[in-house]
């Protein structure tokens, strides 16, 4: 079993806030989950001392004195990871969740299938998100260096050279096949012979070239539409 | 003047009225305009032009041929561009046609020309050959007016590539035609007069005779293009209105319901069940409160026209979107990427029983310096590979387009239930972008994704 979900449930009207709570006890029980929930009256009460504990925010978007958008748009100047999903019966308003990347939500009267749905999702992609890190070893180094943070992967030789946001690290023990295949499932890309890249970092694909970070990095010209499915994929599968 | 053997060969001014000629019937042709003063000037300038080239290959020496040659095509390319105000390419087009025409007819003139004086003793006086020049250049001019005056062959927009077809015909022609003028030691080639004149004669007209079938060709194609373009707007413009009609067909019997609710409304007294009514009237207009602000105009109408359409069959539709993002996609793009995309996601939902299992989502976000645009349709466990042994899962990986090629989902008689036929347009739209589609199922729910470069 998983770890615990931590959900916040904000929401002024008691009922829709036990109905929630339901159906995640149901869904958690089908699924095999567990979620810890924690309940907030109004926008204002999570926002005030608010901690980046939470997993998942089911976010009401028509409450009393702080409205869910408001408190969205506060919550994201902290927590950039939590999985915002708006519970409402105003589409109108939930239409502009893009602005606080909230890019699910669930209409009002809320049906146990829907609701679950978007759920399931935002958790798949709660998961993928999770750090992963890879162990870099050279002749006389070691290091530790989060999967998030590497931009490309140079193989030149018998070297390995690690372009990452901290700076470049070499390797002299593993290859680039082996590298691909350890970061198989984290959304890197061969875009050539010799280069491997993270797509989360992919700003752009022109001229034959990847705009990776700061680096122009060549894409063979058999390539090209590959990565760009590659990163449709990718960002598809991530996005909030 | 210059001679095959013994023979004399064409008078360079025959070969100059030729050229003219053949400029001035295409030009009527693709004008069929009494000409304009300018026109006329133009004329008269191409007709002296025409001829000092003329003269002056005559003059010059055999190296010098082919680029005199070159000059006389490139005055009468300059005739038919400004007469026809074609673009340079159909003016090409024009040019190797006039070209091939004009050979022909001083070939074949000078041919019988020169078979009657040899034959039958004719008279080589001036007022021979020029009756001969207007009977034979009458009849050869005459004739093309005649096939092709026909208002369905007149000028279209050339492609490049059908410019390259008729380039390959008349170089060919012009190459076969004239080959026992430059060597005579060929095995194609002839160096008996006349064998060489029927040689140039044959092979012109069969190159003539090439290019007409070729144009006939090139006019019907583009002549059921256009006809096909004009019956795709109007299928899409009867399915606005096909879909107009039915919106209004839902708002009236909502309005109906409503009417009716209002009434039970009045007459109950139990505020509990008037609370009750009030919520289930609230959750029946939920559908219909069509209110998309994303800031783009087009998406706005397409989602609201589309919102309907779901309300109708009872699908939720959810929508995520920046429109902004899309600025610099054209209306027309906008419409076909989501009404394509929406179409087969509804044509797909409403045929699933449950109706709490009709759901679409969709999004539009910023990702990475691109738009990013989502169409997502729950799909039912047959088609997400649930429950099903190999073959489901089969089925679903084959819906996964290949990167490697640009095959959309095979189109087997499953898969165009959530397919339909617009992807191939949307990736076609997509790709003007430089952008990409990808399209295929993840879980329970069928992904539609464009990624556009947002510049």
């Amino acid at each position: 079993m998983e770890a615990v979900i931590q959900v916040a449930i904000v929401e002024d009207e008691t009922e829709y806030a036990r109905t929630l709570e339901d159906y995640l006890t149901r869904y958690g029980e089908e699924i095999g989950e567990r979620f810890a929930v924690t309940r907030f009256p109004d926008g204002e009460d999570i926002v005030a001392n608010y901690r980046t504990a939470y997993d998942i925010i089911l976010m009401d978007i028509e409450m009393a004195s702080m409205d869910g958008m408001t408190a969205a748009e506060r919550i994201r100047e902290i927590d950039r990871e939590v999985v915002i999903m708006f519970i409402t019966n105003m589409a109108q308003y939930a239409i502009q969740g893009y602005k606080v990347d909230a890019l699910d939500y669930v209409l009002k009267p809320i049906s146990y299938f829907a609701f679950t749905q978007r759920l399931g999702r935002a958790i798949s992609r709660m998961r993928r998100r999770e750090e992963t890190y890879v162990t870099i070893t050279a002749k006389n180094s070691t290091s530790r260096v989060p999967v998030s943070s590497i931009l490309w992967i140079e193989s030149s030789g018998h070297r390995l050279a690690y372009h990452t946001k901290e700076g470049v690290f070499e390797s002299t023990t593993s290859s680039m096949k082996e590298v691909e295949e350890r970061l198989r499932d984290e959304g890197f890309f061969r875009c050539n012979k010799g280069y491997l890249v993270n797509l989360a970092h992919v700003r752009g694909v022109e001229d034959g070239c990847a705009k990776v970070g700061g680096d122009l990095v060549m894409v063979s010209r058999a390539k090209q539409r590959e990565l760009l499915d590659a990163l449709a994929n990718y960002l598809g599968a991530v996005a909030k | 003047m210059n001679s095959v053997g013994v023979i004399p060969d064409i008078p360079k001014i025959y070969t100059a009225l030729a050229e003219w000629l053949s400029c001035m019937v295409i030009i009527g042709l693709c004008v069929r305009k009494p000409p304009r003063p300018r026109d006329v000037a133009v004329a008269v300038a191409s007709l002296a032009a025409l001829v000092l080239v003329q003269i002056g290959i005559g003059v010059v020496p055999l190296a010098l041929w082919l680029p005199g040659m070159a000059l006389a095509l490139g005055v009468m390319l300059l005739t038919i561009w400004v007469c026809c105000r074609f673009t340079a390419v159909t003016a090409v087009y024009w040019l190797m046609r006039a070209f091939l025409l004009a050979e022909f007819a001083a070939s074949i003139e000078w041919q019988l020309y020169f078979h009657m004086v040899s034959r039958y003793g004719w008279s080589q006086a001036v007022w021979v050959q020029a009756l001969m020049l207007l009977v034979v250049y009458g009849a050869v001019f005459g004739a093309v007016v005649l096939l092709e005056r026909r208002p369905d062959l007149a000028a279209p927009d050339v492609t490049g590539h059908e410019l390259l077809t008729a380039v390959i015909i008349a170089g060919t022609t012009f190459a076969l035609s004239n080959l026992s003028y430059v060597s005579t030691a060929t095995p194609f080639t002839s160096t008996i007069g006349t064998e060489v004149f029927n040689i140039r004669t044959l092979v012109g007209f069969g190159g003539v005779a090439f290019m007409y079938a070729f144009h006939i060709q090139l006019c019907e194609n583009h002549a059921r293009k256009e006809l096909d373009s004009i019956r795709n707007l109007l299928d899409m413009q009867y399915a606005q209105y096909q879909q107009s009609k039915e919106s209004v067909a839902v708002i009236n019997h909502k309005y109906h319901d409503l009417k009716h609710q209002i009434a039970v409304l009045r007459r109950e007294s139990d505020p509990d069940r008037r609370e009750r009514y009030l919520d289930d009237i609230e959750q029946g207009i939920k559908t219909y409160e069509a209110q998309y602000k994303t800031g783009n105009a087009v998406l706005d109408t397409m989602l609201t026209a589309k919102g309907l359409v779901c309300a109708k069959d009872g699908i939720e539709l959810t929508c995520v979107a920046d429109g902004a993002l899309l600025a610099r996609v054209s209306e027309m793009d906008v419409c076909t990427i989501f009404g394509n995309a929406l179409d087969n996601a509804i044509e797909y939902e409403r045929r699933i029983a449950d109706p709490a299992k009709r759901l679409i989502h969709v999004s539009v976000s910023e990702a990475n310096g691109f738009a990013l645009v989502r169409v997502e349709n729950y799909l039912m466990d047959a088609d997400a590979g649930v429950g099903r042994g190999a073959g489901g899962v089969a089925g679903a990986t084959r819906a996964l387009p290949s990167s490697a090629n640009d095959d959309l989902p095979a189109t087997t008689k499953r898969d165009k239930r959530y397919h339909g036929f617009g992807l191939k347009s949307v990736r076609h739209t997509v790709a003007q972008y430089g952008g990409t589609l990808t399209v295929g199922p993840k879980d329970h729910w069928f992904e539609l994704t464009v990624l556009l470069p947002l510049r």
